[in-house]
């Protein structure tokens, strides 16, 4: 192959090279520019939402609103604008009227009466009355529908009167009214609607027929409008109505927040919420503490169902590490109720038990039996070597929170000897039986669900629920559970509290690590009043959105 | 001729990345798993491409990425010629019903779209690399059979296989000291394509967020970059790398799979008068 | 004759078909993983067993395998493809809306890429050798070695996102609401994904047009025409073409057929939900009546196009027209 022939080659290829060089020089044009964060040109040539519409990002095709409400959870996050249920609550663990405006409990916490608002209509106009309340427990649990689940504890509902609801229940439970406002939560339906229609499981609603703030507007392909309810019977919304964008990627979310085309975003990272401060009609609101992650150890398997080992393993998680790495994460220092919303429920003498002490964990598994060979790797007491078998997956797996906490969890691991091995799933189900066969588990819930004594049942063994994830059983536990449902005396319940968090911090069945903060970016230049996030933490809250008030432009 | 030339850079680019593949513990300046920096840090001394957003070296990850998301490649490929060039040859040798038979299941198989049937597989075992190989490999080797066959039809009634049959050899024996010889350069040909193909779509698997989320490959540094910032912020150090160096072993394994199928079917190179 | 080729063609189909849904049917059903679960874990910790109990007695999941599996079978033979557990809406509506989107964006580039691949392959074939092919063989190997998600990524990033010249996904823009379905505004949301997807298709068909046509050159009967001293433009355009149309015929009939396939990745980037979204989600979901149909659905498709495919290939090659199976 001589030069001449080289050339002659080169000179054929000459529009490849040209192709290839404008391809790469497109590509670090397009770095160097992103590099400025440009301001972009915001509207020639995308649309504007007329009024004053909220304008709100869903990431999938059934996030926008089931045709099948009843079916499914208030028909999120669309119908929880649109239908309401008989109370709700905030933060801070108050309970706030919704469709009721008063309640009170029989002192066996087996009655709860409800006073219902006078003034609530349908979105059709027709008067809400307790026959709708009756009726949404009948029609659920006639037709068998899931939702009906949520009413399971209910034996009877009466009606005295148009504005009364009397519910019996089976088995006393002296936080009831928690199932009904968020775990998970259920709406009334109307009566003069849902009686004709025999078939809910089938039927394709199109009106949404509601008591809520907003109601039904249209629904086209990517998009759900709802508009104000002008006769609602509570504080109404200034805003004309909320548009349910559908972008399926987190990023192009971010870029559509930064083109205005959208006008809030939550679940952002700290580091993207930093660059979008730099935007001066971008405002970050931090919802502090929504979701707590926690180190479940399950019992039943060697060697995590030696107490000594438990003991040991709960001095080895790096919480500033973890914290650091997360960005937006405290440390959960207590044995399982969140301090931010549990408040006083927290024993406090629990809390700080698990610190993060690497040399006491050695010594600790020293002093249960367990020794490092030659190689370093940990052996336990019957001469074989320590191998932990974590599954991921579940709720934690969201922004891969439980990877990032699994990665500074196993370079301590690794130090003291001990093996891991990882597998995740992508499905639930499959997940939570993996973790039956593994040893550790990375656990998230939203911190709702570590508020009260009466989430503790979380490791309980009951005869509702004869099993808990980590294999944890202990009597005294059990029959405490049993206590704080049936006492409302709150000084009482506290102190059942008190105990059953001491009896966990000598198990030790689980090692809580941290709670998140979800950073919510909104535009400064549509609406104020996003602070209310910080006492209802989710941007599709009717109670968020019926405080915005729309920017005047002056 | 062109092709000469085209064939040596193929050849070359492609065993550069396996060299990186293989050194890459050398040639990564952190472990690529361990978290050495703050989250969508921009490059510097200390971090050439910057780091993701758990704070992982991004170089690092772009040279280790190599090894599996060549192997993920290499393997369904070799799977699915080893498939392909087996069936092809028994079915194409053998001919009547259990021709007919196994062109039959395939023709049933191929009905069935591919991508969302791969996607339901790997549901049934643990997620992994070699998992999602396999099953490319496997559901991919369809295409393969059909060619290989009807090159081995042509091939059957040659006069040194009729000679062969003659002298008493049995059928095992000239299928594979006979045959397979003489069908190797076009099973060549095919796996370097299949390797381009199987290649792109384990990365975009990856990319979908189907692949093993315990190794670290192109598809999942792409898929990230897309989705934790790094688009939404044009972090273009963290997206573009693996996208090129996808693009790029790409490209090669095309100009392989090229030049040598010029050089082996002849009836490619043009007849003038 | 002709009667009896297609007659045997369509039982052979038939016969596939039910055999490929029967094997569909299996393997879903052994999915690990069960929608109700998942849903109520979603929900909460608290697991009912009863509201898991009902939604299986509902569905027929507490049946035995084989006892589904003729119930699926008459239900399919009645018309009812059986509604999706995520959206409680019957399934074939449901995916053929996801379609339409779909199509907006995979049918002008499926037709466009077939047309550009044969036409540029035609001429890439015809001279080959040549400067000129040689430059557009080399760009087409390019454009093939880059993934059509790389694409996409690209054009969203210059285009849409350092130019702004075109939306960075969605259907459409939020005038929807206000003003119905503009088509204009659609076509404009469409571009780039349809540009991208050309693309990618115009490669697979430009190599197979080019590779078909050198082989036809290389035929006998074009030497034959030439001693015979008829024109190029006529050799080209009475015997080349013809011929080396035919396997590209067959290969762009399957292309038509793989449109859950085709476009996933396009889709995914330029948050275009059609059917490959739907797709995915519905396994993640574990939604087995919307899997069913997909599959279904699908199947049916690629063994229709099978039969097109094979109807047209004798129209086109006389030499075939005379009923062989080959």
């Amino acid at each position: 192959m001589n030069t001449l022939g080289l050339l002659q080659k080169c000179r054929t290829n000459v529009p490849v090279f040209l192709f290839i060089a404008f391809i790469i020089a497109l590509c670090v044009f397009s770095g160097c520019i992103n590099e400025q964060t440009p301001e972009l040109p915001a509207t020639h040539n995308i649309a504007q939402p007329s009024g004053t519409d909220v304008v709100i990002p869903v990431d999938l095709p059934s996030d926008l609103i089931s045709s099948n409400v009843i079916t499914k959870k208030k028909g999120v996050p669309a119908g929880s604008m649109i239908y309401e249920g008989l109370v709700t609550k905030n933060r801070n663990g108050t309970y706030e009227p919704a469709l009721a405006q008063s309640w009170e409990v029989s002192d066996d916490a087996k009655t709860w009466t409800f006073h219902l608002i006078h003034n609530a209509t349908w979105h059709d106009g027709v008067p809400v009355t307790s026959a709708d309340v009756k009726f949404t427990y009948d029609y659920l649990k006639e037709n068998n529908l899931t939702m009906g689940f949520v009413l399971s504890d209910v034996s009877s509902v009466t009606c005295p009167d148009d504005y009364t609801a009397v519910f019996q229940l089976k088995n006393a439970y002296s936080v009831w009214p928690d199932r009904l406002a968020q775990s998970p939560g259920i709406g009334v339906y109307p009566k003069h609607f849902f009686e004709n229609i025999t078939d809910p499981k089938t039927y394709k609603d199109t009106e949404f027929i509601g008591t809520g703030p907003f109601r039904f507007d249209k629904s086209e392909p990517g998009y759900v409008r709802v508009a104000r309810n002008e006769e609602y019977h509570g504080e109404k919304p200034e805003v004309s109505g909320v548009i349910l964008k559908l972008i399926t990627n987190k990023d192009s979310q971010v870029l559509a927040l930064k083109n205005g085309e959208i006008d809030v975003i939550r679940d952002i990272t700290p580091a993207v919420a930093e660059n979008l401060l730099q935007d001066p009609d971008i405002g970050i609101c931090i919802v502090p503490g929504t979701n707590g992650y926690e180190m479940g150890l399950n019992m039943n398997q060697y060697p995590t169902n030696l107490s000594s080992f438990r003991q040991a393993m709960s001095h080895t998680v790096d919480r500033s590490t973890i914290c650091d790495i997360l960005g937006n994460a405290h440390p959960t220092e207590t044995t399982y109720l969140l301090p931010e919303v549990a408040g006083e429920y927290v024993n406090p003498a629990e809390t700080g038990m698990y610190n993060y002490n690497l040399t006491m964990a050695r010594d600790e598994l020293l002093q249960a039996g367990f020794f490092q060979d030659e190689k370093g790797t940990l052996c336990g007491p019957d001469k074989n070597p320590v191998e932990l078998i974590m599954p991921l997956g579940g709720k934690a797996s969201t922004g891969t929170v439980d990877e990032k906490i699994v990665t500074v969890l196993r370079n301590n691991w690794e130090t003291l000897g001990i093996t891991v091995k990882i597998a995740k799933y992508d499905d639930e189900s499959q997940y939570r039986k993996a973790i039956d066969k593994g040893h550790v588990f990375i656990d998230a819930m939203p911190s709702i669900l570590h508020d009260d004594p009466d989430d503790l049942v979380n490791f309980a063994v009951t005869p509702l629920k004869n099993k808990n994830y980590y294999n944890f059983n202990n009597a005294e536990f059990n029959s405490l559970t049993d206590s704080v449902r049936n006492t409302i005396n709150k000084e009482e319940r506290k102190q059942i509290g008190y105990r059953m968090q001491e009896i966990l911090s000598e198990d030790i069945p689980t090692v809580p690590i941290c709670n998140i903060d979800n950073y919510v970016a909104y535009r400064k230049d549509r609406f104020t009043g996003w602070e209310k996030l910080l006492e209802y933490s989710e941007i599709d809250n009717p109670t968020v959105l019926s405080s915005l008030r729309p920017v005047t432009t002056s | 001729m062109n092709k000469g030339v085209v064939f040596w850079i193929g050849c070359f680019v492609f065993l550069f990345y396996g060299a990186v593949a293989v050194c890459a513990p050398i040639l990564a300046p952190y472990d690529p798993y361990a978290i050495t920096g703050p989250p969508l840090k921009h490059p510097d001394s200390e971090h050439p491409l910057g780091t993701n957003a758990t704070g992982q070296d991004i170089l690092s990850q772009l040279i280790y990425g190599t090894r599996v998301t060549l192997l993920v490649g290499f393997c369904a490929a070799a799977i699915s010629c080893c498939i392909g060039t087996l069936l092809g040859i028994e079915t194409g040798y053998y001919g009547r019903i259990f021709d007919e038979v196994v062109m039959r299941i395939i023709d049933i198989v191929m009905t069935i779209p591919l991508f969302p049937l791969l996607l339901v597989l790997t549901l049934f075992f643990t997620p992994g690399i070699f998992t999602t190989a396999v099953l490319m490999g496997v559901l991919g080797s369809t295409r393969g059979i059909r060619v290989i066959r009807s090159q081995v039809i042509s091939i059957r009634h040659a006069t040194f296989i009729e000679g062969a049959r003659a002298i008493g050899e049995k059928d095992h024996q000239i299928m594979y000291r006979h045959i397979l010889p003489n069908i190797l350069p076009l099973v060549t040909v095919k796996f370097v394509s299949s390797m381009q193909h199987y290649l792109l779509l384990g990365v975009g698997l990856s990319f979908l967020g189907l692949g093993d989320p315990m190794v670290i490959d192109w598809g999942q540094m792409i898929e990230q970059a897309y989705s934790s910032g790094g688009f939404a912020l044009g972090l273009w150090w963290w997206l573009l790398p693996p996208g090129l160096a996808v693009v790029g072993i790409s490209l090669a394994l095309a100009l392989l799979g090229y030049s040598s199928e010029e050089i082996i079917n002849p009836r490619l190179l043009v007849n003038r008068l | 004759m002709w009667g009896l080729y297609i007659g045997r063609r369509l039982i052979y189909s038939g016969i596939a078909f039910f055999i490929s849904i029967t094997i569909t049917f299996f393997i879903l059903h052994l999915m690990p993983g069960d929608y109700i679960t998942n849903y109520l874990l979603s929900l909460g910790t608290v697991l009912p067993q009863e509201t898991i109990d009902e939604f299986h007695r509902q569905f027929g999941l507490n049946l035995p395998l084989t006892d589904q599996y003729l119930l699926y079978m008459e239900n399919i033979l009645l018309g009812q493809w059986g509604y999706s557990y995520q959206y409680s809406v019957p399934v074939l509506p449901l995916i053929l809306d996801k379609l339409f989107w779909t199509l907006i964006i995979l049918l002008p580039a499926t037709i466009m890429g077939i047309l550009y691949g044969m036409v540029l392959g035609a001429y890439s074939g015809w001279n080959a050798r040549s400067k000129r092919d040689l430059s557009l063989f080399n760009v087409m190997i390019i454009v093939r070695a880059i993934p059509s998600y790389w694409w996409a990524i690209m054009a969203i990033l210059i285009f849409g996102y350092s130019l702004s010249l075109f939306p960075i996904g969605g259907y459409t823009s939020i005038s929807i609401l206000y003003s119905g379905i503009d088509p204009v505004d659609v076509l404009y949301h469409a571009f780039l994904p349809i540009a991208v997807l050309t693309l990618t298709i115009t490669a697979g068909n430009y190599y197979l047009m080019r590779n078909s046509m050198i082989s036809v050159i290389g035929e006998d009967y074009i030497t034959t025409a030439r001693t015979k001293g008829l024109s190029e433009n006529s050799i080209l355009w009475h015997h080349a073409l013809k011929n080396a149309m035919l396997p590209v015929v067959t290969v762009a009939a399957l292309q038509c057929a793989s449109i859950v396939t085709g476009s996933i990745f396009v889709e995914t980037v330029f948050s275009w939900p059609g059917l490959g979204l739907l797709t995915t989600e519905a396994i993640r979901a574990r939604d087995l009546p919307l899997l069913e149909g997909i599959f279904l659905l699908d199947t049916f498709v690629v063994i229709v196009a099978n039969i097109v495919a094979d109807l047209l290939y004798p129209l086109i090659d006389p030499r075939v027209r005379a009923g062989g199976d080959e």
